[in-house]
């Protein structure tokens, strides 16, 4: 095997014996949010960084995730671990719909559409009496069992949505879809020209790109047990994955790990010492920065290119 | 029954007018340099504070505080274009979109720290007034904010039409390559043209301000909605913009009027899902 997927595979190992060693609560939740960004990242970095297509409302599948699951146990009573691929796909419907019309244009017709798609969504769900309304919506995790063990199962499956989403962005980078979305995003109508399918493969990407984020939603509601549109749909959560995904190096498969890994640290630290709404602004700043200067992120400057 | 529907078409062929205003700045921006200013609603929104600081602080009428915040927005613009703009024009989309995306968060981020989270409006004296002509009720600052909105409009399709500069930034749009053979300083004409579009946008959002509470994530969904007008107008004429902003704003208040208020905040997005769809020229544009 290649030494990129042994490093992917053990780091996910080791990280998935961290609760065995019965660490405080809070490292286990350090861990998961990490993952769950991780998640997001790299899952952006399918369509924005492998093609060029920056989504600027990945929150916004998230929380289409985080909903579905939701609804799924307050009327089914189904289990997170059933339902969190379900969320994935409604996300990726979403997507779908958003996707189709605007794929098929320039970059800014997509990047627009997915800007206002979380506040718009935010709205419905704040209103709908079908999602809650302004009262949010409660999952109860299974009684009977005490906090950590449950929060360590989420973890773990945390883990394995997050392992799902790096094989996949390995695999993409050496198969036919990943040298036909460098092609687009080298030139998409020189690509178009020599055969490639254009507007599937980046359907592809983009039904990919929500799956993994909408997944990751559903295992938060079980985590955090109560979401509000507020919460799920907050916009700066699109700003995050972005900056995690540019900043480490968009285009490679390992550069949303190390971004993701960074940012959420410094979230932690800039929320427990300032206060929150510093964070946009040094984020937004951080974010003209790497695209100016270093437009090729951490990873991607020391020369590797995806593929 | 067809009283409301004649107050409902008047009121949004009056907020039309103002988002009108907003949007024929991303109009021209995008027709002279090919990029979209994500942060446009941002800095319209940013003036919209500075008018509320105005009134509140110097007791200044809103409108009477675009004499600040025009200036402010031609600072802001001017920087813009020389440290974020100017450096990726040309490049690959993905860049210009992050940079420009990264600057509205950063915005977004300053009124949040300057004016926090809850929303805010503008109360002047006359806020609350109307005048009734026969069935229909014109609120006062509708009526207020239209005129200033066509006073701007106008005023910027005659001089794109008469000026010299304004034919250059014309020219710009239709052919840059052309237009440079023939003099054109379309290095010049792409600052003006930014500048004439953040400008505008001040006095979009100030306007608006005056009709509306906002907040600072509202950008997000000012952006959608004068993205839709564009697209639905047919990117690049100041005419198109006028009709892609009355078709929203009415389109807006019948919602409004026949619905949930809050449905109304749909409609941008779902018109512009739906244009892209079948009709991705826009309704009054060229094929492209």
């Amino acid at each position: 095997m290649r030494p990129r997927i042994l490093f992917v595979i053990g780091a996910t190992v080791l990280a998935a014996l961290v609760p065995l060693a019965q660490p405080p609560i809070y490292l286990i939740h350090l861990l998961f949010v990490i993952a769950m960004y991780i998640t997001m990242a790299s899952a952006w970095n399918l369509l924005g960084g492998f093609t060029g297509y920056p989504s600027f409302g990945h929150g916004a599948f998230f929380g289409v995730g985080a909903y579905t699951t939701a609804i799924l146990f307050r009327d089914l009573g189904l289990s997170p671990f059933l339902t969190a691929p379900v969320g994935g796909l409604v996300a990726a419907a979403f997507a779908a719909a958003v996707g189709y019309p605007t794929l098929r244009l320039r970059e800014e017709y997509f990047a627009i559409a997915t800007m206002s798609m979380g506040f718009i969504l935010q709205l419905v769900a704040r209103n709908w009496e079908f999602t809650g309304g302004g009262l949010g919506l409660y999952a109860q995790p299974p009684e009977g069992y005490d906090v950590r063990t449950i929060k360590s199962l989420l973890y773990l499956a945390m883990l394995a949505v997050m392992l799902a989403t790096l094989l996949v962005a390995l695999w993409i980078v050496r198969s036919r879809l990943g040298f036909g979305l460098a092609a687009i995003r080298d030139g998409e109508e020189a690509a178009g020209t020599l055969g490639v399918p254009t507007v599937r493969l980046k359907m592809l990407a983009l039904m990919l790109s929500t799956f993994f984020p909408g997944a990751a939603g559903g295992l938060w509601t079980y985590y955090i047990t109560y979401i509000d549109a507020e919460a799920v749909f907050e916009p700066s959560i699109s700003i995050n994955v972005i900056l995690m995904s540019v900043l480490g190096g968009a285009g490679t498969v390992l550069g949303p790990v190390l971004g993701a890994t960074l940012l959420v640290v410094l979230s932690e630290v800039i929320e427990f010492t300032i206060t929150a709404s510093v964070k946009l602004v040094l984020f937004g700043a951080i974010l003209m920065a790497v695209a100016l200067y270093l437009p090729r992120g951490l990873l991607g400057w020391t020369g590797r290119r995806a593929g | 029954m067809q009283a409301t529907v004649l107050q409902a078409v008047i009121t949004g062929i009056l907020v039309g007018g103002i988002y009108a205003a907003m949007a024929v700045g991303l109009s021209i921006i995008f027709g002279v340099m090919k990029i979209i200013n994500i942060a446009h609603a941002a800095i319209a929104l940013l003036c919209a504070y500075i008018a509320y600081t105005a009134f509140t602080v110097l007791g200044l009428d809103p409108v009477a505080s675009l004499v600040l915040s025009i200036p402010a927005s031609l600072l802001i613009g001017g920087a813009m274009f020389r440290v974020l703009v100017r450096p990726v024009l040309g490049g690959p989309p993905l860049i210009s979109l992050l940079v420009l995306f990264g600057f509205a968060n950063f915005l977004e981020g300053v009124m949040l720290i300057g004016w926090a989270a809850d929303p805010r409006s503008l109360t002047p004296a006359y806020s609350a007034s109307s005048l009734q002509v026969g069935p229909v009720i014109f609120s006062v600052t509708r009526l207020l904010g239209f005129a200033a909105s066509c006073l701007v409009v106008g005023g910027l399709a005659v001089f794109l039409r008469r000026s010299f500069t304004g034919r250059a930034i014309r020219a710009t749009m239709q052919d840059q390559q052309a237009a440079l053979l023939m003099g054109v300083n379309t290095d010049r004409v792409s600052m003006v043209a930014f500048l004439l579009g953040v400008g505008t946008a001040a006095v979009g959002g100030t306007l608006l301000g005056l009709i509306y509470a906002f907040y600072p994530a509202l950008h997000l969904l000012w952006i959608g909605k004068l993205f839709c007008i564009v697209v639905l107008g047919g990117i690049g004429s100041v005419g198109g913009v006028l009709a892609g902003a009355t078709v929203l704003g009415v389109a807006e208040s019948l919602t409004a009027t026949f619905f949930p208020a809050v449905w109304a905040e749909l409609v941008a997005y779902v018109l512009l899902v739906l244009t892209l769809w079948f009709r991705p020229a826009g309704l009054f544009g060229r094929a492209a």
